[in-house]
């Protein structure tokens, strides 16, 4: 998985993304300042910056006018005002985050703007089971299973966001879409059938009145 | 306007000019035209008089008729050759011969003037003098060619006129222009500053009335330059304070939303548990902190404080007391010195006040060598409490904006103390409500003085 540098001065917020990025399978190093931000990069590779923009000493626009290294940005901005995203973007940032955020979606630009760098992940594998998630193909004890759209949809949703439990709404729209009028049991239904096909019976945990999520150690 | 005041004047102008002309050519034409009939009256006279002596001399002769006759055509003959080249017709008629009566009544020459296909005439008819009154002689001078040259003057004279006419018009132009500029500098500038311009000015030198007018148009831009700016200024304020309350509020919020989901959706852990939690309610509190810091703020706006008599021996110990804990923490020691014992003001306030700044101080000395230093002195006739630290200082540039709300001379290090911003913001309210001033000396690695003086009350 990626290698995240995360810039922002609030040490509350810094530890929260943290904490986010690792659930999903991240690594992660926080700095508080824009100086900061330099160093790391001469210590570490990283595929992504999450910037702050209001930062001590350098702020984040700063940081992104000067960064001469290739590194996807995404910046976090507290203030949500057009100029200030426009602005951002403008200088090369390739997404924004306006606090505050949920997980979801923090973890989904992530995603999005690694796969745009072509650094998002290709394959998952846990115990017996790999899932090749550009082939769109999943393996147990390296036979193929067969798998609906919808089913593979809601895998991949469980892989991307691992740890993180979705709800039966969230897992509805990703699968279905937004325009889908089923029942929120279609979703258990074939929850029922992945678990059943890939013998994750425990992998996938039932999140009391909230829906499903993905185990996997970090 | 201009163009009217153009059209009316230069009409104006127009009419006299052409009168003027008119009557003087018309003068100038009828004057000659008296001359000329007047000369030819006295040509007239002399030319019967001659005639009239040649004809007595003739008579004298004692000649017969038909002689008489001969040679009196030729004595006209001759007078009318000779006066020919002269542009004068003349011819001698006998009213006898021609059966007519004679003139009754005293027959005296009668001057006429035609004009008869462009051809000029003054013709006198009249007899010869007695006794040949029967003799009349008819004078006719052509004055044609005077009455042309007459014309030509006049046309000339004409033609200078709308010369002048419009030379005229050009000057008048021209110095319309200039008399209106003014004006037009006038007009010119309300109308930008009725699009916002508001540092339009008009430059007019002298002392005539529009010059009058616009150093009272400079005074009046001046003074809504000047409100507006201060209108803008307020207005940048509070959409700065807007920002700032904005930015201030999703910062917890963020955390708050952020932890209680991390604690909803990801996989349990006890440390995860109390560190989410403390997290949230810490936020929680900051938030709780901001919202009474700004309902003081609220509070204290155009509040009229009680005042009463504060003794300062006291004041001084109660701070000493609630800082105590806070000092041997971070090893600071405070020094209170006082001159004077009684201050005017509300006790609550100017112990918050003083407690603000306190704190702030604290906050900026580094560990175990801090020191700071609280003051009360008295110096003709105004009180001042200073708080003084030899800590790190505020830079130069951020001096005048440490009491806007939510501004921090120092961002993470106030933020890790637990401040919202609005400390100094609070201080300088109380010191306006009591009519004092705060006064922020700084410098970087030296130390900060916050003086307050009480000169109004």
């Amino acid at each position: 998985m990626a290698h995240i540098l995360i810039a922002e001065d609030e040490a509350a917020i810094n530890t929260l993304i943290e904490k986010n990025l690792t659930l999903v399978g991240h690594t992660c190093v926080s700095v508080f300042d824009g100086e900061a931000v330099f160093d790391a990069i001469e210590r570490h590779r990283f595929d992504l910056i999450l910037l702050d923009i209001m930062m001590p000493k350098i702020d984040g626009f700063s940081v992104i006018a000067e960064l001469r290294e290739d590194i996807p940005i995404i910046f976090i901005t507290a203030r949500g005002s057009v100029q200030d995203r426009v602005h951002g973007l403008k200088l090369g940032a390739d997404d924004y985050i306006v606090k505050p955020f949920d997980m979801l979606e923090l973890s989904a630009r992530v995603e999005s703007v690694l796969r745009r760098a072509g650094k998002a992940a290709q394959g998952f594998a846990l115990g017996n089971v790999t899932v090749d998630l550009s082939g769109r193909q999943v393996f147990r004890n390296g036979v193929p299973q067969e798998f609906t759209p919808q089913e593979f949809l809601l895998i991949e949703a469980l892989i991307q966001n691992r740890n993180i439990a979705l709800s039966r709404d969230k897992l509805l729209d990703i699968a279905w879409g937004y325009d889908y009028g089923g029942d929120t049991r279609t979703v258990d239904v074939h929850i029922h059938n992945i678990r059943k096909k890939l013998g994750w019976e425990t992998v996938i945990k039932t999140v009391y009145k909230l829906g499903y999520r993905l185990e996997v150690p970090v | 306007m201009r163009l009217r005041t153009f059209l009316y004047t230069y009409l104006l102008f127009l009419a006299i000019l052409f009168f003027s002309v008119s009557t003087v050519s018309a003068y100038m034409t009828n004057n000659q035209v008296h001359m000329l009939q007047e000369k030819s009256a006295r040509e007239y006279q002399t030319i019967a008089a001659s005639v009239a002596r040649d004809v007595a001399l003739l008579d004298s002769r004692g000649l017969d008729a038909r002689n008489f006759s001969a040679a009196l055509g030729e004595l006209v003959n001759s007078y009318t050759l000779y006066y020919r080249r002269h542009n004068i017709e003349l011819a001698l008629v006998n009213t006898r011969l021609l059966g007519a009566a004679p003139p009754e009544t005293a027959d005296t020459p009668t001057l006429s003037f035609r004009n008869e296909d462009g051809i000029h005439v003054i013709s006198i008819s009249g007899p010869l003098p007695e006794p040949f009154q029967f003799y009349r002689l008819n004078y006719q001078l052509d004055i044609s060619e005077e009455i042309a040259n007459t014309e030509q003057i006049r046309r000339i004279l004409l033609l200078s006129t709308v010369g002048f006419s419009i030379l005229a018009a050009i000057a008048l132009y021209f110095i319309l222009r200039n008399v209106f500029r003014p004006l037009e500098l006038v007009a010119t500038a309300s109308r930008n500053m009725a699009d916002g311009q508001y540092q339009e000015r008009i430059h007019l030198k002298g002392k005539h009335e529009l010059a009058n007018v616009a150093s009272s148009f400079n005074q009046m831009a001046d003074q809504v330059e000047g409100h507006i700016q201060l209108l803008e200024e307020e207005a940048e304020r509070k959409q700065q304070f807007v920002d700032n309350f904005a930015h201030e509020i999703r910062t917890p919020l963020t955390s708050i939303y952020g932890y209680a989901e991390y604690l909803q959706k990801a996989p349990m852990k006890e440390e995860e548990l109390i560190e989410s939690t403390g997290h949230i309610m810490a936020e929680a509190a900051h938030m709780g902190i901001i919202a009474n810091s700004l309902l003081d703020l609220a509070t204290l706006r155009n509040y009229v404080p009680n005042i009463e008599e504060i003794s300062i021996p006291a004041l001084f110990d109660e701070i000493r007391q609630s800082l105590s804990v806070a000092c041997r923490e971070k090893g600071v020691q405070l020094h209170c010195a006082y001159s004077v014992d009684h201050l005017e003001g509300q006790t609550d306030l100017i112990k918050l006040l003083l407690l603000n700044l306190c704190k702030n101080a604290l906050t900026a000395c580094g560990p175990d060598q801090g020191e700071i230093w609280l003051d009360a002195n008295q110096e003709g006739g105004q009180i001042t409490l200073s708080v003084t630290d030899n800590g790190h200082g505020i830079p130069a540039d951020r001096l005048s904006k440490v009491t806007e709300p939510f501004y921090r001379a120092d961002k993470a290090r106030s933020r890790a103390e637990g401040g919202v911003g609005l400390g100094l913001t609070l201080c300088k309210q109380i010191a306006d409500v009591h009519g004092a001033e705060l006064l922020i000396q700084s410098e970087i690695g030296r130390g900060t003085k916050v003086s307050t003086v009480f000169t109004a009350l």
